[in-house]
């Protein structure tokens, strides 16, 4: 096409469009103008024509070079190629051009390097969905991490009820150096919960690690050893005796720590992970703390009396991961900043789909699981983004809602389904023989009797020997 | 799953009108814990017109409408017609990507709820543990 026939019908369209556009020559002046302007700058805009649109030349104090030169390009164009800036026209008589975004080209080179502007509304400096979403988690995750910069333990993470709890609690518990007992699911990460209690509510204090399913009365004193002689060479001593999975200790050695407590009182300290039985020490028949109970009773219950006194005195309690569904992307989220910061790998976020795959899991192993999961997705993603198929099997192929539907289906009695089943097949044969009982009865390889017996039975509302309407009985 | 086992008394329709599956597979996962124990959730993917026809024939129901900002009078047509056809069901919008503007717009055609992400659906679970109840007293 040859520019000089072409130029004509291309102005034509642009200027049908509406749209405000100029350009500017490579002498710094304004070429063209189209029709939209006008209407923009509320004047006709061919004046502008020949007049200086250079950002930061000195303009005289004519009022339309003053708006060609509002008009112009950002300096910085000639190096970048393509420029977005808001202008907003100087108003020449009464109309007041409004503030619009425009985009600037330039093509060619040097002398021959002609400027594109095409002003108005443009939506691509907003944020695609996914990184929208992922700045949303991003600012909630800050906003965590400023709020409770102490006890910023990734498993609190979250908005949801469970985990202002869950913060509270752990809030208590530092700011007192009191016993406490700590009841989760394996795997909520319970033992990282009371060692940040222990840093924040008495940092100076020994720590004494026991399992408590491995101890026996007098592994429990070897163990404690040291920490007795501390306790008994100073009155100003404390210790901190932190015990995993104190439901499972042998009754025995449950009793032998109780005995301990109560020597040093308020000095030797309990932070136990108590197992996941909250629930029963809160029935509303049973107070644990003034009832007696027989040895059955306590064997049975996993905790001795005594104990059950000591971490009464505060309970935590951390729910299991898919309790906690809304907290997920956020905790998540966490995890990988923890390992990012930690140097482990270039994944800087995990996208929507994967965090939708978190959210549908259900967490059998809880926030261990998850942790497992991030450090997987960190070492396989190869870019910074964490995607579905950077994510364990496990979780990205779990197809969920099975299984409880199932189990909701093992009420439904066998009796009734096989009679519902007789009766579709009974119907859909009587429909096949247009209602002739006899026939279908044959075709079903039993009595006619019987048919009309699974009749009355499936159909109680409907009287012996009636077809439905438009079925004649035969 | 073999629906002719189960009672049909005690199904009830969630349908799902989406373009991907991605509320489909969040449904599948929180709706089975979201309805009264004594009722089956029959989660399934429909069309908005296969929807129509299954509440007009259905008892208390639940439908997720996944909205779009290029779709969003089609989304209004939907849930108005629904609302007409079936009273009796309860309408969840899910949108992750329209304005507060936008979402101003379907309130009012009887939206129950909006969700966001599938980490929203267990908020709604009391919501549609009580519409549940509600039309217990109609159990076949």
């Amino acid at each position: 096409m040859v520019s000089g026939t072409g130029i004509r019908p291309f102005a034509r369209l642009v200027d049908k469009s509406n749209a405000s556009v100029w350009a500017i020559s490579p002498a710094g002046k304004l070429i063209y103008l189209s029709s939209g302007c006008d209407q923009w700058l509320g004047f006709d805009s061919a004046v502008l024509l020949d007049r200086r649109c250079v950002a930061g030349a000195p303009v005289s104090d004519d009022k339309l070079d003053l708006i060609a030169a509002a008009l112009a390009a950002p300096a910085d164009l000639q190096r970048r190629g393509t420029a977005s800036l808001r202008i907003t026209p100087p108003c020449l008589e009464l109309h007041r051009p409004e503030t619009r975004e425009v985009r600037f080209i330039r093509i060619g080179e040097d002398d021959t390097a002609l400027t594109f502007a095409i002003a108005g509304d443009f939506n691509d400096r907003l944020p695609e969905p996914e990184l929208k979403d992922a700045v949303a988690i991003r600012q909630q995750l800050d906003s965590w991490r400023r709020n409770h910069a102490s006890t910023a333990i990734n498993i609190t993470a979250g908005t949801s009820n469970e985990a202002v709890r869950l913060r509270r609690r752990i809030n208590v518990a530092a700011s007192t150096r009191t016993d406490v007992g700590l009841f989760g699911p394996p795997g909520s990460g319970g033992e990282s919960i009371l060692i940040r209690i222990h840093e924040l509510s008495a940092p100076a204090e020994n720590l004494i690690n026991i399992d408590g399913p491995l101890m026996d009365s007098d592994l429990l004193d070897a163990t404690l050893m040291p920490a007795l002689h501390q306790l008994a060479e100073s009155k100003e001593a404390g210790v901190t005796a932190l015990v995993r999975g104190l439901d499972e200790m042998p009754f025995e050695a449950q009793q032998r720590l109780a005995g301990l407590l109560d020597t040093f009182s308020g000095r030797l300290r309990l932070l136990a992970s108590c197992g996941s039985q909250l629930l029963e020490l809160n029935a509303p028949t049973d107070d644990v703390i003034s009832e007696s109970l027989s040895l059955d009773e306590e064997r049975a219950r996993g905790l001795c009396s005594q104990l059950i006194d000591v971490i009464s005195s505060l309970t935590i309690v951390n729910r299991p991961l898919a309790q906690r569904v809304e907290d997920i992307p956020l905790i998540a989220t966490a995890m990988l900043d923890t390992r990012h910061a930690a140097g482990e790998g270039p994944a800087e976020r995990i996208n929507r789909a994967a965090l939708d795959a978190f959210v549908v899991y259900p967490w059998p192993h809880n926030y261990e699981e998850l942790e497992h999961a991030i450090r997987h997705a960190i070492r396989t993603a190869p870019g910074n983004v964490i995607a579905c198929e950077h994510l364990p099997l496990a979780i990205r192929s779990y197809q969920p809602g099975a299984n409880l539907n199932r189990a909701k289906q093992t009420k439904i009695s066998l009796d009734d389904a096989i009679q519902r089943y007789e009766l579709r097949l009974i119907t859909e044969t009587l429909e096949l023989t247009d209602g002739n009982r006899a026939e279908a009865a044959r075709r079903l390889g039993i009595s006619r009797a019987r048919l009309i017996r699974r009749l009355e039975d499936g159909l109680p509302n409907q009287p012996s020997g009636k077809e439905s309407p438009g079925k004649e009985s035969r | 799953m073999n629906w002719s086992l189960i009672d049909p008394g005690v199904i009830r329709p969630w349908l799902i009108c989406e373009s991907g599956n991605r509320w489909l597979t969040a449904v599948r996962r929180f709706g089975p814990e979201m309805v009264p124990a004594e009722l089956v959730p029959k989660v399934e993917s429909a069309s908005r017109d296969e929807i129509l026809v299954t509440l007009s024939r259905s008892k208390s129901s639940v439908v997720l409408w996944e909205a779009r900002r290029e779709s969003l009078a089609a989304n209004c047509d939907s849930l108005a017609r629904t609302a007409a056809v079936n009273p009796r069901a309860l309408q969840i919008i899910a949108c992750d990507q329209l304005t507060d503007r936008e979402q101003l717009c379907l309130r009012p055609l009887r939206v129950a709820a909006m969700v966001h992400h599938p980490e929203e659906l267990p908020r709604l679970a009391r919501m549609i543990h009580l519409h549940f109840a509600r039309w217990t007293q109609f159990i076949d």
